[in-house]
């Protein structure tokens, strides 16, 4: 009745469609402006002033397009536009593929090879060690893999099965995985730096350091024609390992020879073996791009020893400042730091500090640079202390934070003494339409009289201040806590009991939350 | 102390660029320790320094408290849901089938109104006028009748049919077919694509919230939707208390419901203050509803969006602050009862073109600093300034490790774990990115789960040092759990390996077995995909219960306890003793050590079955079998290659199936209203062609059980018990009466056939047609006389008198056979050619010599014993008779050619070559036999004569037979 054979040819042009698309090159489209101030234009949103009752039970009443709230005619537009969204969307996300279905060629001995890694993985999954390990026993045998790749996958597959296993498995014996990883290490060479440095960490998280710098070693000198890019990236790490050790040697060498004061000239010297190691393949590592934390810090930390300040400060400069780098907090921190044991200018601490600021707002530092700018004492100084202690109590981690509500007190009543109230309604504009709903809630002063009297004490002075200042003062939320809690008998004077509500916006939109 | 930053963090490479790495091994969740720092502990000694991993292989661990999931509601009737089926677009043939048949109205009803006068359909009669004009529809009628029926062929109207679609083809249908089948392909593709990954539901449409907490238990708030459609939203108080030690949530009261207008895709709960805010998505619309702990939720308010709305988050810092997100690529803050303030568009997406339209957004630290989303990774914005301030947090490319084609599933944004850290999952791989350093990823997991997580719970536990991760995934229902710690002071360390936990989906293979059609509906409805996941953690007990919502408003439980190291070793001790047990004893003695060990769980243990169950578990769902779970075949492949390790793996305890009497019975009720509420109403009564039989059996009522009550449950015990012990059931293991034992029936005798078909069929069965065929057309005639004179000849030469009167009777009582028909003296030659001493002969020619030998077979059996008694003299005898016999042989056949007979002869051997073959092989074998049946005969004559003491069975034979000779003398 129906001839569907042309169809289904050219049905099948159009099926291939669906295969996912490489992602592009990455290219960053230029982000035009695109935040607005509330209460101007809705967009495709639109709130409803009388809620609920009429999406509950009405049908759904569309909302307006852009700038325009009048779309009864877009409608039409719009169901020709849904066949051609529901189109656009198909090769939207590659599912991935599932490697360990059924294949059409598939030989018996595939078959059975993939079942048993299935069976395998199912046991890892539900964390059955030992029926795990009876299946990896008969999975060996897909070592006997003719073709090198699949070869290759199952020697590394066999590696990392193998040694979850052995570090799970309640029998398993530090030899066992010695030798386990002995045995991987030669099954094909592509695996042998990565399994060498693996079997490193494992000795040296097993407690035998000297066994590590013997595999370290062994697999720095191991050489093998034509490096793959991981492979090279894998013998750098390698590299750096071992300098990382001799640090690590370096510093015991150095507590004992501190410890009997004339050390004898051979103990020095061992150490200085060590540093030059260390030094060497430190060197190396820190060149390349990464985060290179526990490295940078020995490394750093020999130099200074060894009074190349110099050296030094160009080493953490470099790590901090190299646009190459990622954006590492830690870079900054042992930047400042570093100026910090120098003795270093004061001017030079608080450039290192503003960085890192901007990097990261909220960082703990920041109120090390709250002092510094205090101390300086300026006007200009004074703003930018204030500033930062606004952003650091904007961030959440610090919302409770006694330290910083205290900083903000003592910033206060500075203020008030240099009458430089003026800085103090800058920084609160921006805030005041949320600052409220964020610090100062009834809930928020229950919490924190539980966590700490000291920090709700603190709360209020500022809250007091700052909204006092925008002659909104909220002494209705007063006798919420007073009449039940102590604290009346600490303050005596009822103006400082200024608990504040959600501002404003408490009386419509929050007003139903708080809880009468 | 979220505040701190890690002092130190693992080292690693900072790439850049596209991503490089393919997809291809599948085990990266495991086996490495990633990196290593030391804590320098100030201490001299390299010994006491302590190192961290980037993965702590060995992490403290949850352990399910039971093996299967649980269900929380009683299930809802739900008309219908759909099956894990994947349709396939090249199917859509069948469903213009079904459209044609089944919605004929639709297909042709302008064709049907205009062409309505010219067919007749028997109503009334017709106009002279019309006559011309009008086809009568008695013929059509008949095949439009026969055409419901999808089975029938429509062989018998085809050429009728033809000739319709030639005529009507082009013109009957309203929608052409051509167009009709491009829809409905392109229809199917995208059901496809939807069921395996339906985006829409990301974020998943179950949330909790708690309500209070004491020592004994813990009231909180389940937010589900419920109805067919998911389109009412539910408030449920939950109560989870400890019931023998084990932690079970439990609903109170009633729900609070209301009616949603569409499905509800995601219920986002904000964190529980003095009041908990819970906002609602359904696709075009979003709601917010407020809760406090004494007062029931109201609705606040509501938005619609033009387009498809694809996220909505409540915030965790202010009351009544929400993001909303949809596919137009705008981003909005929503402040409940105010306005929305759009702070983020994009047109395509972040970092290249994903062709996706999908956004999410979130919140961060920073109340007014919000993420924004999208497939190809997160960006922070900052809604304050004017101009876009925003700066990467996550994107998919080689800085993260992801592999190529790696898009972004969900972000979460982990506020009650660590306030900088977000979750970012992809199809591969889970990752945790601390905000205040972007790009590079604090923790990186391969979940290793089938389909991409779109749900996702974090846990901060008491002793924040061990933070849960749990994602759930849509179509395989999968749920995996995965841990870290740190983030803090020191750098974040993965903990342990990736834990799967149990789902619905498996949960029915440790249920009791049902009726096959009610296990198929069971297993469907517990295949559907899973629509959200919930996670309630109770810190005084630790425990933690993960609730997994199904797409048909199904929720099941699960809960976990943490395993301590004290409690794998007892496991592991305990493994141990019972291996000993084992060995000693020789039982089964794992179901009284639990018992002993569980006295209050009454916990069944079915440990050694589970090997076996799991592979029998549904292997329906193409899913299922491309996740290659429930391949049947394992077993039948592993074991015969591991039959020794067979019985230890049985013996392992880590598999066990731990199910307790309460869960039991809760599935059972579930089950029970399952079937009840079901409806059996099959879409199209009649699908097959039926035929109606109930006039021509009658049926008289009575049981057909000849067994009572009583009877049949004691054997169904037996049969359990036999079962369990993989035995047989033998009767005598029963309480029944030994079945009546039948006889053996007698041996054909095929003598008593005395047609001529009979006789050649027994002849041939015995491979001896030709020769029957030559003896009936007596081409052998002469042969015979001659071999029957020579015979004679020789019985006179050797015998005595007394054997030669003996002799004599034989001859005359044969010469008489010989002259009632020509074939005679048969017997005797018997020896010579085996194929023409058949059973056949022996019928009529009783001979003292055939009476020795009264079967083929047997004789064949008899004569090597017999052959062996020879003695030496004997043997002689026998070579030098052999050779008299063989000479004048030839000479007989050659000496009297006969012209007719002889083509007769050709004609036959030509006709029977076949039968040839087997006549050579038998004249080869007279070398064998002639001795044989020679010294037979020899042997039983003289055995008879002088030792009577001979075989019972030559005996006996030989005396019944002498009894007939006796009387053939007579005669």
């Amino acid at each position: 009745m129906i001839t569907n054979g042309c169809m289904l040819k050219s049905f099948k042009v159009t099926e291939e469609k669906g295969n996912p698309l490489p992602p592009q090159r990455e290219k960053k489209p230029k982000t035009s402006p695109c935040v607005l101030r509330c209460g101007t234009a809705y967009g495709n949103l639109l709130a409803m002033d009388d809620i609920s009752a009429e999406w509950m039970t009405s049908p759904v009443r569309d909302c307006g397009s852009d700038n325009d709230v009048s779309n009864d005619d877009d409608d039409e537009d719009d169901e020709e536009e849904e066949p051609i969204r529901k189109r656009s969307k198909w090769p939207d996300l590659p599912i991935p593929a599932p490697w360990y279905g059924e294949t059409s060629k598939e030989t018996g001995f595939h078959r059975s090879s993939r079942l048993c890694l299935n069976q395998i993985r199912e046991c890892l999954l539900e964390h059955r060690w030992q029926e795990a390990a009876e299946y990896l026993i008969s999975y060996f045998q897909t070592l006997e893999e003719i073709s090198t790749p699949r070869q290759l996958l199952a020697t590394e597959i066999i590696f990392r099965l193998g040694s979850e296993i052995l570090h799970q498995h309640p029998n398993s014996k530090l030899e066992d995985v010695n030798h386990f990883f002995d045995l991987m290490k030669n099954t094909g060479v592509r695996g042998y730096l990565k399994i060498s440095l693996e079997h490193s960490f494992h000795l040296l998280l097993t407690g035998n350091f000297d066994d590590a710098v013997r595999q370290l070693t062994t697999a720095e000198s191991w050489r093998y024609g034509k490096q793959s890019a991981v492979q090279a990236d894998k013998m750098k790490l390698i590299h750096a390992y071992r300098g990382f050790l001799s640090y690590l040697s370096w510093i015991s060498k150095k507590g004992s020879s501190s410890e009997d004061d004339d050390g004898d000239v051979s103990a020095i010297q061992e150490m200085h073996t060590y540093f030059r190691q260390a030094c060497i393949s430190l060197q190396e590592i820190l060149k390349l791009p990464g985060v290179w934390d526990p490295f940078v810090v020995g490394y750093v930390n020999m130099l200074e020893f060894y009074n190349d300040h110099e050296g030094a400060l160009n080493v953490l400069k470099e790590y901090a400042y190299d646009s190459r780098f990622p954006p590492n907090p830690n870079a900054h921190v042992y930047l400042y730091r570093f100026l910090k044991r120098q003795g270093s200018t004061e001017k030079k601490q608080i450039r290192v500090l503003k960085i890192l600021g901007a990097l990261v707002p909220s960082h703990e530092l920041m109120l090390e640079l709250f002092s510094l700018l205090l101390e300086s004492g300026t006007e200009q100084s004074l703003k930018e202390a204030l500033d930062v202690l606004f952003n650091l109590l904007d961030d959440c981690s610090w919302k409770h934070s006694v330290a910083a509500w205290t900083c903000f007190r003592n910033m206060i009543k500075l203020l008030r003494r240099k009458k430089l109230k003026h800085l103090l309604e800058e920084g609160w504009e921006t805030r005041k339409d949320w600052w409220p709903a964020f610090h100062f809630r009834t809930y928020h002063a229950r919490a924190d009289f539980q966590l700490s009297r000291q920090l709700l004490l603190m709360k209020v002075v500022v809250a007091s201040t700052l909204v006092g200042n925008s002659k909104n003062a909220f002494s209705a939320c007063l006798g919420l806590i007073v009449p039940a809690n102590p604290l009346g008998r600490c303050f005596p004077t009822q103006s400082t009991f200024l608990l504040l509500g959600a501002g404003k916006e408490q009386k419509h939109g929050l007003g139903v939350l708080v809880n009468p | 102390m979220d505040s701190k930053f890690p002092d130190q963090l693992f080292p690693v490479f900072y790439y850049t660029g596209p991503p490089k790495k393919k997809a291809d091994c599948p085990v990266h969740a495991w086996g490495l320790h990633g990196h290593v720092y030391g804590n320098d502990s100030g201490s001299a000694e390299v010994a006491d320094w302590s190192f961290l991993a980037q993965r702590k292989v060995n992490g403290p661990t949850w352990a399910p408290v039971e093996s299967i999931v649980a269900p929380l509601l009683p299930p809802k009737s739900v008309n219908k849901w759909s099956s894990r089926h994947l349709p396939s677009a090249m199917d859509f043939p069948k469903h213009m089938q079904n459209f044609y048949l089944y919605k004929s109205e639709d297909a042709f009803s302008t064709m049907n109104h205009l062409l309505e006068d010219h067919f007749d359909f028997g109503s009334g009669e017709l106009k002279e006028c019309m006559k011309k004009t009008t086809v009568s529809m008695k013929n059509m009628e008949r095949f439009m009748s026969s055409a419901k029926f999808i089975k029938c062929p429509l062989k018998p109207f085809e050429k009728r049919a033809s000739l319709y679609n030639n005529l009507l083809g082009d013109v009957i249908h309203d929608i052409p077919p051509g167009l009709l089948g491009e829809l409905l392909y392109e229809e199917l593709t995208l059901q496809r694509e939807e069921k395996q990954f339906n985006e829409v539901a990301t974020g998943g449409a179950l949330g909790f919230f708690l309500i209070s907490t004491s020592n004994t238990s813990q009231e909180g708030c389940l937010v589900y939707p419920r109805k067919a459609a998911l389109n009412s939203l539910n408030f449920h108080k939950v109560v989870v208390e400890f019931q023998e030690n084990i932690p079970r949530p439990k609903f109170m009261n009633k729900p609070i419901n209301y009616g949603v207008n569409g499905t509800i895709r995601q219920v986002s709960v904000g964190p529980m203050e003095e009041s908990v805010y819970v906002g609602v998505r359904t696709d075009y619309n979003c709601g917010v509803w407020v809760a406090t702990s004494a007062q029931k939720p109201q609705p606040l308010d509501v938005v619609n969006t033009q387009e498809r709305a694809t996220c909505l988050t409540v915030s965790p810092h202010m009351p009544g602050e929400l993001l909303v997100a949809s596919e137009s690529g705008v981003a909005y803050l929503w402040t409940v009862g105010r306005s929305l303030q759009k702070f983020r568009e994009e047109e395509g997406n972040l970092y290249f073109n994903a062709k996706s339209p999908w956004r999410w957004c979130d919140f961060s630290a920073h109340p007014r600093v919000m993420l924004y989303a999208d497939r190809t990774g997160l960006e922070l914005s900052d809604i304050r300034s004017k101009e876009t301030c925003s700066h990467t947090v996550f994107r998919i490319g080689a800085t993260s490790g992801c592999k190529s084609g790696e898009r972004v599933i969900l972000s979460r944004y982990l506020c009650n774990v660590n306030t900088h850290h977000h979750l970012v999952t992809t199809q591969h791989s889970a990752y945790i990115m601390d905000e205040r350093f972007p790009c590079l990823p604090m923790i990186k997991w391969d979940h290793m789960m089938a389909s991409p997580p779109m749900f996702a719970q974090a846990v901060g536990t008491a002793s924040q040092h061990q933070n849960t991760v749990i994602l759930g995934s849509q179509s395989s229902q999968e749920l995996t759990l995965l841990q870290y710690s740190g983030g803090n002071a020191v750098a974040a360390q993965v903990l342990g390996a990736p834990q799967k936990l149990s789902c619905p989906m498996k949960s029915l293979a440790d249920l009791p077995v049902q009726i096959p059609h009610r296990q198929k509906n069971v297993q469907e409805r517990l295949t559907v995909p899973a629509a959200g996941i919930a996670s309630i953690y109770y810190d005084k007990e630790e425990s933690l219960c993960v609730l997994q919502l199904s797409e048909v408003g199904d929720i099941f439980y699960q809960t976990l306890r943490p395993a301590s190291q004290d409690s794998l070793q007892a496991a592991h001790k305990e493994m141990l003793n019972e291996d000993s047990v084992t060995e000693q004893s020789g039982s089964s003695p794992q179901e009284s050590q639990e018992s002993v060990n569980n006295p209050r769980t009454n916990i069944v243990s079915q440990s050694k079955c589970k090997i076996v169950s799991q592979s029998d578990c549904p292997p329906e769902t193409s899913d299922a079998r491309i996740h290659g779970i429930n391949e049947p075949c394992v077993n039948m492949i592993l074991n015969p290659l591991t039959e020794q390790e067979d019985v230890s793996l049985s013996k392992d305890i880590p598999r066990t199936a731990k199910v307790s009497k309460a869960t039991l019975l809760k599935w059972k009720s579930w089950l029970n209203v399952l079937r009840n509420g079901q409806r059996s109403t099959p879409r199209y009564s009649q699908l097959h062609w039926t035929l109606k039989t109930k006039d021509h059996f009658t049926f008289d009522g009575k049981p057909r059980d000849i067994l009572g009550k009583d009877q049949i449950t004691s054997l169904r015990n037996n049969m359990r018990e036999v079962m369990e012990k993989k035995s047989v059931l033998t009767c005598g293991a029963t309480s029944l009466s030994p079945p009546e034992v039948l006889p053996t029936p007698h041996p054909v005798d095929t003598q008593s056939w005395g047609d001529d078909l009979s006789q050649r069929l027994s002849a041939s069965w015995e491979g001896g047609w030709k020769d029957w065929w030559e003896e009936k057309l007596g081409l052998n005639r002469e042969k015979r006389i001659e071999e029957l004179r020579r015979k004679r000849r020789r019985l006179k030469r050797t015998r005595g008198p007394r054997v030669a009167l003996s002799g004599s009777f034989t001859t005359s009582a044969s010469y008489q056979s010989d002259l009632d028909g020509w074939s005679s003296a048969v017997s005797d030659f018997g020896g010579q050619d085996p194929d023409l001493d058949s059973s056949t002969f022996s019928g009529y020619l009783s001979t003292q010599e055939d009476s020795a030998e009264p079967e083929r077979t047997g004789r064949v059996l008899q004569h090597e014993p017999k052959g062996s008694k020879l003695s030496s003299e004997e043997k002689s005898n026998v070579t030098l008779s052999r050779n008299k016999a063989k000479m004048p042989k030839d000479p007989s056949q050659e000496g009297n050619p006969k012209a007719p007979k002889q083509l007769k002869q050709d004609y036959m051997s030509a006709l029977f070559s076949s039968q040839e073959e087997v006549v050579d092989a038998g004249t080869e074998g007279t070398d064998f036999f002639f001795p044989m049946s020679l010294s037979s005969q020899v042997s039983s004559i003289s055995n008879s004569q002088r030792k009577p003491s001979l075989g019972p069975f030559s005996q006996s034979s030989q005396s019944s037979k002498q009894g007939k000779k006796r009387a053939r003398m007579g005669f």
